[in-house]
């Protein structure tokens, strides 16, 4: 399979922009050559992560020559409060294929268990001879634990030689150990408890009956009984979960007692008190008409949500993905705002950084009379940049709500508001992260007393490798190849310099590639004061475990 | 210059990614996938990352995240839903609640009762801390909407400052660490809250591998299976459920050893079980021609309880795989909640199911 990546790419670089010296022929060929070569590294992973020696020594040519693979030393210095780095050394002598089989072997020995491998290339050249040869800078990743138990992580980059056999497979000629970084965890941070706590729910796997379509997966969380345990709502394939707090650690799934098991497939959930009477009641943004279940809660103040989408005036039609609230004309009523996609496979992009053809965004302005009227576009806020996420917050420090919108094939939307409606000032602040935008949060992560922003995107080893290809003088210039580094850039994150304006800190403070990375953000999961950052990713992991 | 190509160019695209994407989801290849989640740890406004050794780098396709303090020990769990697979993923804190916090409830008067884009400011020896309270924020998600302040070893916030959406500004005192309290706007004192703590469970044990392959799990509602009687009438599990009793529903087919030997020891408890309000139900899963066999077996076992036929499509009602495994037994309470799961037949299911009947003979291997 070739990259859906660089079809995408080579679609909108055509002309002028790859300039005369790139064969584009080539650079399609030589991305089929990665691709297998990739394949053959995914291999080759597989074997490492069985630990079976013998076929990774399958993968090496007789003539091999190679470098040692690190030593783990005695002591180890603290990386960070939580995390130990190896002291490592490694030989670059020129080891034979016995001997790097038996480092491979040593090396592996530090792990008591291993989780996952991943090989991936990072970078590669080939020459067309009467055989394929690559030289290529590879990176791998070993997810495990050490021999006491505790989780071990290793990180490294090196430098290879292969030649494509006759059979089709690649047989590595040299491998030279570049960069290594290994860390063992000094306790476990995080410990996954969906089963006991009887949040275990599995879904077919994608692109299968029954789970065909991106949508869905929201979750939101409120104590929508004030029992003073907080409850939690994932919409999902074919209906939602409502997952009661017992108050023991564990969790009573009653969608169904709460009227909400069975809706229209539902997208991004937001609980509110959305008619000020003092309880929960449940927003859900939908590929379809948007709805609103007012709470009416049983005697014994279990949830009881009652459609009132219709006469509350939100049953709109859009391509809705996430719904967030705020006050957006200070009446003391809560105003929610929808981001709205398009049908992607039905309608296309019209561009794949500069789209302008996503249907437009909702706000919803409370009446205060239990009912809505939609003024996106007279607000100023019907962004139709093929909207996935939105964060409200007072980004200005002039006491009202701001709105960011991240965009997956636009710029994004900074929306001042000024007196309740609203300016799209993302361009003259520097806000404007010609990422494919899929998540913002909003968080003070240089504790300097101001809210900051942090933007997911995607950033792809893929995407890397290509654009390295397509730009071999580093011709990066362009307006057009500053949005395409995008692909391979990763999250941004926005310090606040007070007074309306933001700059670029991804770099000095990250960076982050994070991956195809949806929303997360800012959390302090340690209680140390400082915001950490996490961001769950991966766009669609297929019945193959092959990727690119 | 992209935004300027063509209609006809524009249309070449569409339909070159559009069967490109139908080919990548109906062959099942990956695009992105098997990508880790990740954490960056902040140390003093620079973030490293931490993301394989943090314990929550799930390599599903991630999508929702909610942080919240799900069991109020004083650290943020996380909710994380993803595409596919295991959809929902729950991370216990093991960290968070050792270091000291502070939590605040905002409660809105002219703002709202949400008061959502509520600011709160606290002052340590380290500085000014801020947080807001989104209504919603990250992709599709929205998290706790309490707000948990990290003090790391300080022992108290030096003030505390909320900035309403009204535009009203209120500051208090001291607040200790390890105190929630609840702000009211307008009103000139914090109220201090007590919630009760405890703690999200131990990670999954020996049971794992059982309710990994099941859509119901324990604490669900049965679902509305379809059910056939053997005189034919159609019905389905919440039409067949009475309020006043609970359920002991066994699956079986003919073609189970293990079934046919424990059906009769369940029809020698089904009176005693009925007498403690406690209901027997089979429900074969035999389908085609075997359905046929199922009323002369019941006979034979000497079945003295409802039976029922299913259809095929039940099968995903209950199983999450393509493994259908028997006999399985749910007891369901009068709420028709699942209560227990019991694969099998061993002296510990049916030392179980005595209890339920009342029999308090003395039983096997200590089980209670």
């Amino acid at each position: 399979m070739k990259s859906l990546l660089l079809l995408v790419l080579l679609l909108v670089m055509r002309g002028p922009l790859l300039g005369e010296s790139v064969d584009g022929a080539f650079v399609d060929r030589a991305e089929d050559y990665s691709e297998s070569l990739a394949n053959q590294l995914h291999a080759l992973s597989l074997a490492v992560r069985e630990k079976k020696i013998d076929e990774l020594a399958s993968y090496f040519a007789a003539g091999l020559s190679a470098g040692g693979l690190p030593v783990r030393g005695d002591v180890a210095h603290p990386a960070n409060k939580w995390t130990v780095a190896w002291n490592a050394d490694w030989s670059s002598d020129g080891l034979d294929r016995e001997a790097f089989v038996g480092e491979w072997r040593r090396y592996l020995g530090y792990f008591s268990a291993i989780e996952d491998v991943r090989f991936k290339v990072k970078q590669a050249h080939f020459i067309e001879g009467e055989a394929v040869q690559a030289d290529a800078h590879i990176y791998f990743a070993i997810v495990g634990r050490d021999a006491s138990g505790m989780r071990q992580w290793a990180e490294a980059e090196a430098w290879i030689e292969a030649t494509l056999q006759p059979e089709g497979r690649w047989l590595l000629d040299a491998f030279e150990l570049e960069k290594h970084g290994a860390h063992v965890a000094l306790t476990e941070l995080f410990s996954e408890v969906s089963l006991p706590a009887g949040m275990f729910r599995s879904a077919p796997r994608f692109g299968t009956p029954g789970n065909q379509d991106f949508l869905a997966h929201g979750v939101a969380v409120a104590d929508i009984d004030r029992d003073g345990w907080l409850d939690a709502l994932a919409t999902g394939v074919g209906r939602n979960f409502l997952y009661m707090n017992q108050g023991d650690g564990t969790f009573a799934e009653r969608a169904s007692a709460a009227g909400v098991q069975f809706t229209p497939p539902a997208t991004g959930p937001l609980f509110l008190d959305s008619d000020n009477d003092g309880d929960v009641d449940l927003f859900l943004a939908a590929a379809g008409y948007q709805m609103l279940f007012e709470n009416r809660p049983t005697e014994e103040g279990a949830p009881n949500l009652v459609d009132v989408s219709q006469e509350a005036g939100v049953a709109y039609p859009a391509q809705g993905f996430s719904a967030v609230a705020a006050d957006v004309d200070q009446d003391g009523w809560s105003d929610i705002y929808v981001t709205s996609y398009n049908q992607y496979g039905t309608v296309m992009p019209n561009s794949w950084s500069r789209a302008t053809n996503g249907t437009p965004n909702l706000l919803f302005v409370n009446r205060g009379d239990g009912t809505f009227t939609e003024q996106a576009e007279s607000r100023g806020v019907a962004d139709g940049r093929w909207s996935y996420a939105a964060s409200f917050a007072d980004l200005d420090e002039d006491g009202d709500q701001d709105l960011y919108v991240a965009n997956d094939f636009g710029e994004n939307g900074y929306y001042r508001n000024e007196g309740g409606y609203f300016t799209d000032r993302a361009e003259e602040v520097g806000l404007l992260d010609p990422g494919n935008g899929m998540g913002v949060s909003v968080g003070d992560f240089d504790n300097d007393g101001r809210l900051d922003l942090h933007v997911s995107n995607m950033s792809s080893t893929a995407g890397n490798r290509i654009l390295s290809r397509l730009f071999p003088d580093g011709v990066k210039q362009l307006d057009e190849t500053r949005v395409l580094n995008k692909l391979a850039a990763g999250n941004t994150l926005f310090r606040n310099l007070g007074s309306g304006s933001f700059e670029d800190a991804s770099q000095a403070a990250g960076p982050f590639g994070a991956g195809w990375a949806f929303g997360g953000g800012f959390v302090d999961f340690d209680n140390d004061g400082w915001q950490d950052l996490h961001a769950p990713n991966g766009f669609i992991s297929g019945k193959s475990l092959k990727d690119t | 210059m992209l935004a300027s190509s063509t209609g006809d160019e524009a249309a070449g695209n569409q339909d070159y990614q559009r069967g490109h994407m139908g080919k990548i989801f109906a062959e099942g290849f990956s695009f992105s996938g098997f990508e880790r989640d990740k954490l960056y740890l902040n140390q003093g406004g620079a973030y490293v990352d931490i993301s394989g050794l943090s314990g929550l780098d799930s390599v599903g396709d991630g999508r929702g995240a909610a942080w919240a303090d799900f069991d109020n020990d004083g650290d943020y769990d996380l909710l994380l839903t993803e595409l596919q697979g295991q959809v929902h993923h729950l991370y216990r804190n093991e960290v968070g609640q050792q270091r000291h916090w502070v939590r605040v409830l905002l409660e809105g008067r002219e703002s709202g009762p949400d008061a959502w884009g509520a600011e709160v400011r606290v002052k340590t020896s380290q500085g000014i801390a801020v947080k807001a309270k989104t209504g919603g924020s990250g992709f599709v998600s929205q998290g706790d909407p309490r707000l948990l302040f990290g003090l790391d070893s300080e022992e108290a916030v030096e003030w505390l400052e909320v900035r309403w959406p009204s535009g009203e500004r209120q500051r208090f005192g001291s607040v200790a660490a390890g105190a929630t309290v609840r702000v009211v706007e307008g009103e000139q004192s914090l109220q201090p809250v007590e919630l009760a703590a405890t703690s999200l469970p131990d990670p999954a044990g020996e049971d794992a591998e059982l309710l990994a392959a099941l859509v119901v799990q324990p604490r669900d509602e049965f679902p509305a299976i379809a059910l056939q009687g053997l005189d034919g009438e159609q019905t389905n599990f919440s039409a067949f459920r009475r309020a006043d009793r609970s359920y002991l529903i066994n699956l079986w087919a003919t073609h189970c050893g293990p079934c046919l030997r424990e059906m009769p020891e369940l029809a020698a408890l089904a009176p005693s079980l009925a007498a403690n309000g406690i209901e027997v139900v089979g429900i074969s899963l035999d389908m085609g021609a075997a359905k046929a066999k199922v009323p002369s077996f019941a006979r034979r076992l000497g079945v003295n309880y409802p039976l029922f036929t299913t259809e095929e499509h039940v099968f995903s009602q209950i199983f999450s795989g393509d493994q259908v495994f028997i006999p399985l037994s749910f007891f369901v309470d009068r709420e028709g909640m699942v209560k227990d799961v019991m694969a099998g037949w061993s002296e510990e299911t049916a030392a179980k199911i005595r209890t339920w009947s009342g029999d308090k003979s003395p039983l096997t291997k200590g089980t209670q």
